[in-house]
């Protein structure tokens, strides 16, 4: 479904992903965890182009791209193989919740207004917020405009959904109303790839954990392979101080 | 005292027939405005230097030079260098002055206003397959226009006021009309208030619809 071969992405002189190998299933969710400035992040927005890899594979549905040789088009095809959740919401602010929803969906999938709107107020619906369909994003609070993001994401039925640190802008008492939308997604056919903090929830919902540091992939394994008897040293005190602060 | 009441507001509905050319200059020379502001803005950020650096400078002359000045380099001093100019109108050249010289300022109001809309937003738009075009029309460009609105809604002021200066050509206007009728009658002071009237309630009803139009684009953000 998803393969990412010999991914490499460099700031300037700073190497940010070393050489980044993963495959995802179609239905799977995978996690990616690891202490800041370990990647995690960098790696989600190279999947879709956000930042632009400078060499390895993508493969996304049937879709491979070279970034060493990619073509506009070829982006944008990608680009609409998956959908992205940002830590942020990143809402558009000029349009209600369920404009927000139907936008992607008259813009790049050309679908006429009345049914974009009719799967926008389920989308909504889904995420609880069916209520606040003519709401503008400035109304809501950061839970419901992260639950409108994960509409607007599932709405578009992409090959995947990517989650950058969904839950990391959130106040405390927001946070489990937007894991709980994420964990209900997951239980259904949805391929995801989360970036999180939120180590519980990580090994709950994922059926595979990655852990980065450094640029590098650590060590990847079944959720409770890796939180419960982890390799790698880096991996084991990742986890260890973890634990420590609870 | 010295002063014809009646005699002035005789006088206003004779300027307010001049009212459609001094708009008509105004209008032409804010779309101009807002052409080469625009174009100004994305030469500005452009990642090419040449188009950034003739921005600048065009920038820095445009803001220097007075109004005056460059109404005569464009009207009088042009056809001497190129002879084609001299078919030129004075209207067609205080369009072009005004236009040329506001696209200076305004491209400094719509970068801010581009830069206030938030990056995120861009990227939600090109994450979920949208074109950069695409994300411009539909959600930059929209809350850019809400940010600039009040700052433009300035410069169009402006530009009705300046028009004023094209007298200086030959154009004929509110101003010079009133200029007209004071050296007939020498009655000064009321042509003169009678135009300033004029002014004054153009710019009222003016900035009343401006501000209908910043309530109905406030809305969603309206808490």
């Amino acid at each position: 479904m998803i393969k990412v071969n010999q991914l490499k992405k460099s700031f300037n002189d700073l190497e940010v992903l070393k050489d980044i190998n993963f495959e995802v299933k179609r239905g799977e969710v995978l996690s990616i965890i690891g202490p800041s400035g370990s990647g995690k992040s960098t790696l989600l927005r190279c999947l879709n182009f956000l930042e632009t890899p400078n060499a390895g594979t993508i493969t996304i549905d049937g879709l491979t791209v070279d970034v060493e040789n990619v073509k506009k088009q070829d982006i944008q095809q990608l680009r609409k193989k998956s959908a992205m959740v940002f830590q942020n919401y990143n809402l558009f602010k000029n349009k209600t919740a369920l404009q927000n929803v139907t936008e992607l969906l008259i813009v790049t999938k050309k679908m006429p207004k009345a049914e974009a709107e009719k799967i926008g107020m389920e989308y909504l619906a889904q995420v609880g917020l069916a209520d606040k369909a003519n709401k503008y994003p400035v109304t809501l609070s950061g839970g419901q405009q992260q639950r409108v993001s994960i509409a607007r994401a599932l709405a578009l039925n992409p090959s995947v959904i990517l989650f950058d640190e969904p839950t990391s802008s959130l106040d405390p008492e927001l946070v489990s109303e937007v894991l709980q939308v994420i964990k209900q997604i997951s239980t259904k056919d949805t391929t995801m790839i989360i970036v999180t903090h939120e180590m519980d929830f990580a090994r709950e919902v994922s059926d595979n954990v990655i852990f980065m540091a450094d640029g590098y992939i650590v060590e990847e394994g079944h959720p409770s392979q890796l939180f419960g008897n982890p390799q790698q040293a880096r991996t084991k005190s990742f986890i260890q101080q973890l634990n420590e602060k609870h | 005292m010295n002063f014809d009441i009646g005699y002035m507001f005789s006088l206003i509905p004779e300027i307010m027939e001049y009212i459609p050319i001094t708009l008509f200059m105004a209008i032409l020379a804010m779309i101009l405005t807002i052409i080469i502001g625009l174009l100004l803005t994305f030469m500005r950020s452009s990642k090419l230097k040449v188009l950034n650096y003739i921005a600048t400078v065009y920038i820095s002359f445009f803001r220097a030079i007075p109004m005056l000045v460059q109404l005569f380099l464009i009207y009088y001093g042009l056809p001497q260098l190129f002879p084609v100019f001299t078919k030129m109108d004075a209207v067609t050249a205080a369009v072009i002055g005004f236009g040329f010289k506001q696209a200076a300022f305004a491209s400094e109001i719509f970068r801010a206003a581009f830069l206030s809309v938030d990056k995120g937003q861009m990227e939600a738009c090109l994450a979920g397959g949208m074109t950069k075009v695409q994300a411009y029309q539909r959600v930059i460009i929209p809350q850019a226009f809400r940010n600039a609105l009040p700052a433009t809604g300035n410069t169009f002021i402006s530009l009705i006021k300046e028009t004023s200066l094209a007298f200086t050509l030959g154009v004929v206007e509110l101003f010079a009309e009133a200029k007209m009728q004071a050296s007939n009658t020498l009655r000064f002071f009321e042509a003169y208030l009678a135009v300033a009237l004029v002014y004054w309630a153009i710019v009222v009803i003016y900035s009343f619809l401006q501000s209908k139009l910043e309530r109905l684009l406030e809305k969603p953000y309206r808490t």
